[in-house]
């Protein structure tokens, strides 16, 4: 799975932040017009200046609709698009009949509603597909005020705050369609690697799986033969050789497993070392009714069987104990003999049993494995998996 | 807990953002210039003047290098130079026009101060973008109210300070907000990727029959399979199956040793050091990272002698040696923001046709 967000929604995200970021630029603009008016006012000949405020709230209230639609409506744009521009012109000449005759058209009071505007059409361009919002919103606004400053006998002046906020928005939007492309030209790459590697993870975790199943089966039936003398072979041992040539073929769960109960899943494996002439003594809930995954209850049963292999090759003793533990969310088994024990650094890297068969077994299925050995005292295997 | 950046969640986000940050820091030069030029009557110290250009250049150039792909997510550290410079810079523009400053509205500082600060939204969370902006406009009005004496604008003094916070708070809140919004995305499309994670890979057919082919699995199925179908079919053991069986079984069991403590990096690199097994701590992501680039070295790049060192302490370098006279850097850039947003941490860097990235898991 990639850890690279994906193209299509970087472009949509993008959209959706630069639209609530030009919505609160707007908002703070139009909140300072707000402020510039109520310091204004007094200085004023009468309060008719206040009929701003209205005009000023419509045009947030237009925002708030652009800020909130969550798929295109065209009716809506349209006419959120026709209050927006209705207010500016009500707004604006409000602000030139109050203001004196030489103030020019790129004061604070007209300058600050253009640049919201203009940062609102931004917000529409999440709807609106590029920067035809935003270039239809200052190209209106900024009409209304010089239109209504050559009406009122105001002086025109370019407006440098307001021009150079819509370019640096229409640099911005242009040049983050073509880094972007430039940026994530290695998605694909970046794909193709998380596909090779999850391919090469199953791989991994097949090879380790057969080669477990490989170690508690053939490598014992070689064992066997190898320290025969020659002549017959018995019918119980010929019988365990074709059953493992057809567990491993089948990648079979242990015949005797149902891989639901815990009885199921350690009972086959208990069976076997018996078999082997080992004496187990049970202990703890085994009868309790819990429930596992059947790659868990295989796991288990073979890692089990497994343990109980090496007290019966290893331990020097002819007996061990099985314990069951159930918690809300575990199982624990342990897999306990008072046989030699061992040193685990000193044991040879071609044992691959607790390794291989016992170990990452049960760590592939999400299963913890502890092992305590002392010298002359004895071994203890506790194995851990989830419960379903 | 610390609120997370967007340049953190998405590293390549951070690469687009770069050309913004650029773009944004000459045009804030450019306008910096201009209005000084046509507005020199008002300037009473040119050397001030100069330096407050300078200032802000070096704020620009600050902030584009913070942003390299190279190095580090930007941090707190770059945030606050990026603020202090661009405070300091207005400050030094006030300075230059003292006394002889008739008309806020024509001063480039907090104009040029929003424009370098919207682009930090790509970068850092909103807390931090919100307070300082906060911070800076209020400076900024207390900066425009102490020069009063001078402007001639007739109107009360609140809205000289209005004049000059107005676009560094709106810059700052909308940066806020677009952090906030990038972050809030990125966060719910994380969550979801780790939700749909599977817990171990399905295990296929042909899987198992690749797993066979190329590992001990080969050999089992080649050699001692048949050995023990043939024993079981005859029901005995012949004079000389014991030492054959004692010969398959160590051939079967080295390969089985052999096959374990391959690991995944080995066929990835072509030399690698990895005494602590540290590979096979690596997450999914992190693998699937360094392999899209050394594919891409080994590839688009003509890269040779990839090397691959993983430290017991949690650290790890990659080398390559590129074709010379090729220019990587924007290629690669992509790959090891990659590996940035994946990693606990990650740099690259350069040196002659060497390539070399550092990384802790």
């Amino acid at each position: 799975m990639s850890q690279v967000f994906p193209t299509s929604l970087a472009v949509t995200s993008t959209n959706s932040a630069f639209a609530r970021g030009s919505f609160w630029f707007g908002i703070v603009c139009l909140s300072a017009t707000f402020l510039v008016i109520l310091l204004i006012v007094p200085s004023l000949p009468g309060t008719g200046a206040y009929a701003a405020f209205p005009a000023l709230l419509l045009m947030v209230a237009g925002a708030v609709v652009l800020v909130r639609m969550r798929r295109r409506v065209p009716v809506l744009i349209g006419a959120v698009a026709v209050l927006e521009l209705l207010s500016m012109a009500w707004y604006t000449h409000t602000v030139m009949s109050y203001q004196e005759q030489d103030a020019p058209s790129d004061n604070l009071l007209l300058t600050l509603p253009v640049i919201a505007l203009t940062m609102f059409g931004v917000t529409a361009s999440r709807v609106i597909r590029g920067l035809v919002g935003c270039v239809i919103a200052y190209a209106v606004a900024q009409g209304i005020v010089v239109v209504a400053a050559v009406g009122f006998g105001h002086p025109v002046a370019f407006d440098v705050g307001a021009t150079s906020i819509f370019f640096v928005i229409v640099l911005t939007l242009g040049l983050l369609g073509r880094a972007r492309r430039m940026a994530r030209s290695i998605e694909p790459q970046i794909l193709r690697a998380d596909e090779v590697d999850s391919a090469a993870l199953t791989r991994e975790l097949a090879e380790s799986r057969a080669s477990a199943l490989v170690h508690d089966t053939i490598l014992n039936e070689l064992a066997v033969v190898a320290t025969r003398e020659p002549g017959p072979l018995p019918k119980r041992a010929r019988d365990r050789i074709a059953a493992s040539i057809a567990e491993l073929r089948e990648d079979a769960p242990v015949a005797g497993v149902e891989g639901r109960a815990v009885d199921g899943a350690l009972a086959a494996a208990i069976e076997h070392a018996r078999s082997s002439g080992l004496e187990v003594t049970l202990a703890g809930q085994f009868g309790t009714e819990v429930l596992l995954d059947d790659d868990t209850a295989t796991a288990l049963g073979l890692a089990v069987r497994q343990c109980l292999g090496n007290v019966a090759a290893h331990a020097g003793t002819g007996s061990a104990e099985v314990a069951v533990i159930a918690a809300d969310s575990t199982l624990t088994v342990m897999v306990i003999d008072s046989g030699v024990g061992f040193i685990e650094e000193q044991v040879g890297r071609d044992r691959l049993g607790l390794r291989n068969s016992v170990r990452r077994r049960i760590e592939d299925v999400g299963g913890t494995v502890q092992l305590w050995t002392t010298p002359g005292v004895g071994t203890s295997v506790s194995i851990t998996v989830p419960l379903r | 807990m610390t609120e997370r950046t967007p340049q953190e969640l998405d590293p390549l986000g951070g690469i687009t953002a770069r050309l913004v940050v650029i773009a944004a820091g000459i045009f804030a030069v450019v306008a910096a210039v201009v209005m000084s030029i046509v507005g020199a009557s008002q300037i009473s110290s040119v050397p001030l003047a100069i330096a407050a250009i300078l200032v802000l250049v070096a704020t620009v150039v600050a902030f584009v290098r913070a942003t390299s792909a190279f190095r580090p997510p930007l941090g707190l550290g770059t945030h606050f130079l990026v603020f202090g410079g661009s405070l300091l810079a207005v400050l030094l523009n006030a300075l230059s026009q003292w006394g002889t400053n008739t008309y806020v509205r024509d001063d480039w500082g907090p104009v040029a101060m929003a424009i370098v600060i919207f682009s930090l939204g790509s970068y850092r969370a909103w807390p931090e973008l919100l307070g300082s902006a906060v911070v800076s406009a209020v400076a900024l009005a207390a900066l425009a109210i102490a020069e009063s004496g001078s402007l001639t604008t007739p109107v009360p003094l609140g809205v000289y300070a209005l004049a000059a916070a107005t676009p560094v708070l709106a810059s700052g809140v909308a940066a806020a907000a677009f952090s906030a919004t990038l972050v809030e995305i990125l966060t719910a499309w994380r969550a979801e990727l780790g939700a749909g994670k599977p817990t171990t890979p399905a295990r296929t057919t042909a899987v198992l029959a690749d797993a066979a082919a190329l590992s001990h699995l080969g050999y089992l199925h080649g050699e001692v399979i048949p050995f023990l179908e043939s024993i079981a079919e005859v029901g005995e053991v012949g004079e000389r199956d014991g030492p054959r069986a004692r010969a398959l079984s160590a051939e079967l069991r080295a390969l089985m040793v052999l096959d374990a403590e391959q690991s995944w990096a080995e066929e990835l690199v072509d030399d690698l050091d990895d005494p602590a097994h540290l590979a096979a701590r690596l997450s999914p992501g992190q693998r699937g990272s360094l392999r899209a680039l050394v594919a891409h070295l080994r590839g688009a790049e003509s890269g040779r002698d990839i090397r691959l060192v993983l430290r017991a302490d949690g650290s790890g370098t990659l080398t390559a040696r590129l074709a010379p006279g090729s220019n990587p850097r924007v290629r690669l850039a992509p790959f090891v923001a990659v590996v940035r947003g994946i990693f606990a941490s990650a740099d690259g860097d350069f040196s002659g046709t060497g390539f070399t990235l550092r990384f802790t898991l």
